[in-house]
């Protein structure tokens, strides 16, 4: 400070206030904000609110009451990475015949009837940089409500869990060592019994 | 916001790390993946350059970019002359991440975004990098590469992506990565089928091209595998072998029926 | 616009809020996700499919299975099963999925929207595109159809829409075949491609033929040369005129001058005969067919050494190893035939196999089953000479009604004056149909988008077989994204409307490609029961355990040695003094895959240079001319100026000047067009006096700096060496 003091205008004890309090603000507020964008970036995202969908698809009716088994609909959830949305095909297999006056299944049919996709808005979304496999969660026993949360409650799909890197890696550290049960829920052989702390299982 | 185990997974991570260096067995799997490059079967064709393009979503060197000095290729088929027409010859070395196991890259990354996995990959950690560049610059093959721009594929091109691979944005670190999603797969597919990972059930998009077979990579744990068999050939040796890095790729010696001896500077 | 301070803060507070928002949210479409209407059968979202199909960029016969996800073709990888490739696959194959979701695609039917060629178009749509094609080859009192190399059922489909509309089929191919395949005639008396087993061989003589990389069956040979490595490691003896990639893996490199291949082959076989190397009763009949032993003693090493720069110790060490370790077996191709004397270098070059006596050996040469006649192996070419009289037809005003070209360039690859560009005005209708914009397309008064081959039906015969019959079936492995539709369907679509029901006997490609597998087993008149065994010929990729006897080779060659004329050259020694040397690179051929910016960036393996066209030249030569790599020079040939930038090589002769061939485009999209120059441009149209095939590799050039540099696109860097010479890279062992 010594050098540049030289080298500035003298500055009045006021006039360095005036310059300096908002310069030295407007530094810290632009950190806070990079450190804040840095951390949401790392953390892989906050629990968002409940999306409206194109259709008020009830979990609590389906898994609830009527207690279908989520890999009833959501069939890749046992034999590969992505759990699956069901094709509207599978949805009339039922509603071909169940609830046909419902407001919500009278939509569904005119999308059949159309043929068209229905166009649901994600709930749970992982950053691009990580890589998720379902089943090999399911082999390890992982009930769904682990991350997913308790479903079969929910009117409105909903994200429970920020699903952010810190709870992937709680549990891969609790559950480092732990024997697996031998019966897999579905079917498949039984992994391995500690979950991965490598970041290229993931990162890919 | 933030998350209490956080802090408790990175010092885990730490600890990982500190205990894997110098160490050779360890893993909960006891992989330890490795290749064979048999430089006498190379023939330079290029088909592992453009297999690796396609599996690892790799951006498109304009004319610009290599005129520049920025060409991109995870793996690359370096040609060396040998002396002057009428009695020249070419050879050829396919060069991609060595995947040392005493890798100069790793310990100068400042926010670990490479490092050494219990399977001897030299993983990059997209996410984690900042693109200090340190890494490339210790790297004596230079076989890493920066993103100095966003890559870009016009639609429809960016149909083909390999959904497998992050697609990597500017202003960090890329290289090889001995086709990593795929021997997730290949795991993953093992476990679902209730099976130990057999030789030849992980190939990395340029083993599997190859048309000479010139490249071979497997579980040099596993004592029958190709790989670990091709490895203690006596043709072998390693790519700048008294820089220390501890390369996990082999390279097999071209063999010249007319060289007056062997041109081995180690021995 | 006065902007006032509580104004400005409002602003950069917005300004960094729409930036944190643009910064933290995906993008909209990524938080959309949709389901499927029907649940495919055997996929889930996200999962990958792989599908067994042809390789797109292949004439030989390669079969790949494509890893598709959700619909989307995402990587290829050779057929494991497939007896050709073996689960293999070379640089074109893996780039087909970029040509298949190419941005600069034709994706509609177009007509030019001003005069013809002046390169703006309109969009239509197939109907009225096909109304178009019908009202003009309906009352046709004469069509041309043009098209490349077709193959199985897709060359029978064209050839029969030719003959029911009473029209002629003509193919197009720039690097030619047909001499090649009259050599096999003359010397072996087969009709199709026989298998050289280089697996097997102990020694390998190949004049030119650049098997690994751009002739042939490579990826096949490119195996077989490594099983031929391991073991006793046979020997590579690559005798050409500008090391190819296939030369320098070569053991021994023998340089040879141009056109000199058949003199060469011949002295070896002098060699061979005079010292009796190999037993009397082997090579007497063979040696007498040809003209006998007195023919033979006038190729002897010393008379001959002059002529084709080879030494007399040089040819006798060729000649004894070639004895010492058969069984082997000699082949050429590449330019060795692209000369006048192209058919008798190659038919002298293959006699080497008879005198030698390894004619259905193990290691030498097996002889193919000829392809099945209802999926036939690709069509021959019509040769150049052919070509270069129809074009000057066509410029004298002998024109057809309608000229169909499909994927064909003959605009962008025939040598000589008029052009074909030139010569096509006077046609009243031309159509074009092809993937990508081309020379020819470009001129067409119809632009029709054509299909990639994972988006259609096909069929292939491989040629040349492993000495059985093997068969490949191209299925759609994705449906098209844009507008395109398959060659074979446009013409059976077309046929009914122009000649009524029942024209031709099947209504889709789909149905004769189906129609010709059920023949392929006898079982036409099976109907359903044939329906399973066609899912599992699909998904396997092919048929090849079905019985077919193989041609049988001719006891005798039918060749007289004495045919073999010296190389004539277009241009005399004195002002044109160098050999201009064309060549195909393994990237992209003779350029039809050059659309391709993975192609275009990967470097040719010898030199590393990517995206451009150069020359060749040998370091004297360079220093001579006083030029360095990077410096453009003229080539000057009798027909024209290119310039282009040097590459200096050590393995380049010094007589020679090098230039790939494929670049120098002015259409096909952003990453092929201007890049380059055309080396076909400045060729004579000189051909082989035995096939009139085009003699791309005779004429000659000079080479004059034009004091111009520019940044050549080289993957490799020259610096200054380390202690290189201390830590060499790459090690070698002798044997």
């Amino acid at each position: 400070m010594g050098v540049l003091r030289g080298l500035l205008p003298r500055l009045t004890r006021r006039q360095m206030a005036l310059i300096g309090i908002p310069l030295t603000l407007g530094g810290l507020a632009t950190a806070g904000a990079v450190a804040v964008l840095i951390f949401l970036g790392a953390s892989g995202g906050t629990i968002r609110p409940a999306p409206v969908q194109p259709i008020a698809y009830d979990h609590a009716v389906h898994a609830g009451d009527n207690a279908i088994p989520c890999e009833f609909c959501h069939r890749g959830v046992s034999t590969g990475a992505v759990a699956t949305i069901p094709s509207v095909e599978q949805c009339m297999y039922c509603h071909a015949v169940v609830g046909q006056d419902l407001p919500g299944v009278l939509r569904l049919a005119a999308k059949w009837e159309a043929q068209e996709p229905i166009e649901w808005t994600r709930v749970h979304r992982l950053p691009d940089h990580v890589r998720f496999v379902h089943v090999t969660h399911i082999d390890a026993n992982i009930p769904c409500e682990t991350c997913h949360g308790d479903v079969e409650t929910f009117a409105v799909m909903k994200q429970v869990n920020a699903l952010n890197m810190g709870e992937c890696m709680g549990c891969h550290r609790d559950t480092t060592n732990q024997p697996a049960s031998s019966a897999s829920p579905s079917g498949n052989a039984v992994l391995k019994s500690s979950a991965s702390l490598d970041c290229a299982v993931c990162h890919r | 916001m933030s998350n209490p185990h956080e802090t408790a997974a990175l010092a885990a991570t730490l600890e990982g790390n500190g205990a894997l260096i110098g160490e050779d067995e360890g893993g909960s799997d006891g992989h330890r993946w490795g290749m064979v490059v048999d430089a006498d079967l190379c023939t330079g064709c290029q088909a592992c350059v453009v297999s690796c393009y396609a599996e690892n979503n790799i951006a498109i060197s304009e004319e610009d970019r290599i005129t520049g000095g920025r060409a991109k290729t995870w793996i690359r088929i370096e040609r060396y002359w040998e002396g002057e027409f009428p009695h020249a010859k070419a050879r050829f070395v396919p060069v991609l991440c060595q995947h040392c196991d005493n890798a100069g890259c790793e310990t100068v990354c400042p926010v670990w975004a490479t490092y050494h996995n219990d399977e001897g990959l030299n993983v990059q950690v997209y996410n984690r990098c900042v693109g200090t560049r340190f890494c490339a610059n210790g790297c004596v093959y230079s076989a890493r590469y920066f993103n100095f721009w966003d890559a870009e594929w016009p639609t429809p091109l960016d149909y083909q992506l390999n959904p497998d691979v992050t697609v990597r944005t500017k202003g960090i670190i890329e290289k090889c990565t001995f086709c990593v999603q795929r021997i997730q797969r290949a795991k993953t597919e093992a476990n679902r089928d209730n099976r130990e990972l057999a030789d030849g059930d992980v190939q990395p998009a340029c083993v599997q091209s190859c048309p000479t077979s010139a490249l071979v990579f497997g579980d040099l744990h596993d004592a029958e595998s190709q790989v670990a068999q091709a490895v203690h050939s006596e043709r072998g040796f390693r790519l700048l072998e008294n820089s220390g890095f501890e390369p996990a790729v082999t390279y097999l010696a071209k063999i010249d029926p007319h060289a007056k001896e062997a041109t081995t500077a180690h021995e | 616009m006065h902007l006032g301070r509580r104004k400005f803060l409002a602003g950069v507070a917005g300004t960094a809020g729409g930036v944190v928002i643009v910064g933290c949210a995906a993008p909209e479409r990524e938080s959309r996700v949709q389901s499927f209407v029907l649940a495919p059968e055997h996929s889930l979202p996200g999962d990958s499919v792989w599908f067994a199909t042809a390789d797109a960029h292949s004439n030989v016969g390669n079969s790949v299975v494509v890893r598709t996800v959700d619909g989307r073709a995402k990587k290829v990888e050779g057929n494991p099963a497939f007896p050709i490739n073996q689960g293999k696959t070379d640089v074109r194959a893996q780039a087909a999925v970029q040509s298949l979701y190419h941005p600069d695609r034709i994706k509609t039917p177009m007509i030019p929207a001003g005069k013809r060629g002046d390169g703006r178009y309109e969009e239509i749509i197939w109907e009225r595109a096909l109304d178009m094609l019908g009202a003009a080859i309906g009352p046709a009192g004469s069509f041309h159809l043009v098209t490349s190399r077709l193959t199985g059922t897709e060359a029978r489909v064209a050839g029969a829409f030719a003959d029911l509309v009473g029209g002629d089929h003509l193919v197009y191919e720039p690097i030619e075949n047909g001499t090649f395949q009259a050599a096999v005639k003359k010397i072996l008396g087969v009709d199709n491609t026989p298998h050289f087993d280089i697996a097997n061989a102990g020694t390998v003589l190949s004049f030119g033929a650049d098997f690994v990389g751009t002739w042939g069956s490579s990826v096949m040979y490119s195996q077989a040369y490594s099983r031929m490595r391991g073991g006793n490691r046979g020997r590579l003896t690559q005798l050409e005129t500008r090391m190819s990639m296939t030369g320098a893996s070569a053991d021994n490199w023998i340089y040879v001058k141009p056109g000199q291949e058949g003199a060469l082959a011949l002295s070896i076989a002098q060699v061979i005969v005079a010292e009796a190397l190999v037993h009397f009763d082997v090579w007497r009949d063979v040696v007498e067919a040809i003209g006998g032993v007195d023919v033979l003693n006038q190729y002897a090493p010393d008379v001959v050494a002059e002529r084709t720069g080879v030494t007399v110790t040089t040819v006798q060490e060729i000649a004894r190893e070639f004895v010492d370790r058969q069984p082997g077996v000699a082949f050429a191709g590449g330019p060795a035939l692209a000369q006048t004397n192209g058919l008798d270098n190659g038919a002298a070059v293959l006699f080497l196999n008879l005198v030698v006596g390894n004619l259905d050996k193990a290691g030498g040469v097996l002889a193919n089953p000829m392809a099945p006649a209802h999926i036939p192996a690709p069509l021959p070419e019509t040769p150049f000479a052919g070509w270069r009289s129809y074009t000057d037809d066509l410029a004298a005003g002998t024109v057809p009604d309608v000229l169909f070209v499909y994927d064909a360039d003959p605009a962008y690859g025939i040598p000589g004056n008029p052009g074909f560009a030139d010569a096509i005005a006077e046609v009243p209708f031309v159509v074009g149909m092809s993937s990508f914009m081309n020379e020819t397309v470009g001129l067409a008064d119809l632009i029709l988008p054509a299909t990639h081959p994972f988006e259609a039906w096909g069929d292939f015969t491989a040629d040349p077989g492993p000495g059985t019959q093997v068969v490949g079936f191209q299925q759609p492995v994705t449906t098209p994204w844009n507008d395109a539709r398959s060659f074979g369907d446009v013409l059976l679509t077309l046929a009914p409307e122009i000649k009524g029901e029942g024209a031709l006997p099947w209504a889709s490609m789909h149905e004769a490609v189906r129609a010709g597998a059920e023949k392929l087993f006898g079982m036409e008149e099976t109907g359903a029961a044939f329906d399973a065994s066609w899912v599992e010929l699909l998904r396997r990729g092919g048929a090849w355990e079905q019985a077919a006897d193989v041609s049988e080779f001719a006891a005798l060659p039918d060749w007289d040695a004495t045919a073999l004329a010296g190389p004539e050259f277009a241009g005399d020694a004195g002002s044109f003094n160098f050999h201009l040397i064309p060549f195909a690179t393994i990237a992209i051929g003779a350029g039809n895959e050059s659309e391709s910016p993975w192609l275009q960036s990967v470097g040719d393996p010898l030199t590393t240079v990517t995206w451009t066209s150069w020359a060749e030249l040998n370091p004297e030569t360079a220093a001579e001319l006083g030029v360095g790599t990077g410096d453009v020079v003229a080539i000057d040939a009798r027909h024209g100026t290119i310039e282009v930038p040097v590459f200096v090589s050590p393995v380049t002769p010094p007589d020679v000047v090098a230039v790939p061939i494929g670049r120098g485009r002015n259409f096909g999209g952003r990453w092929r067009r201007d890049r380059g120059e055309n080396i076909f441009s400045v060729l004579d149209p000189m051909t082989d006096t035995g096939t009139g095939s085009l003699a791309w590799a005779s004429t000659r050039a000079r080479v004059r700096s034009v004091d111009r540099k520019i940044a050549m696109p080289t993957l490799e860097r020259v610096e200054e060496p380390r202690n290189d010479v201390e830590e060499p890279v790459l090690e070698v062992e002798g044997e």
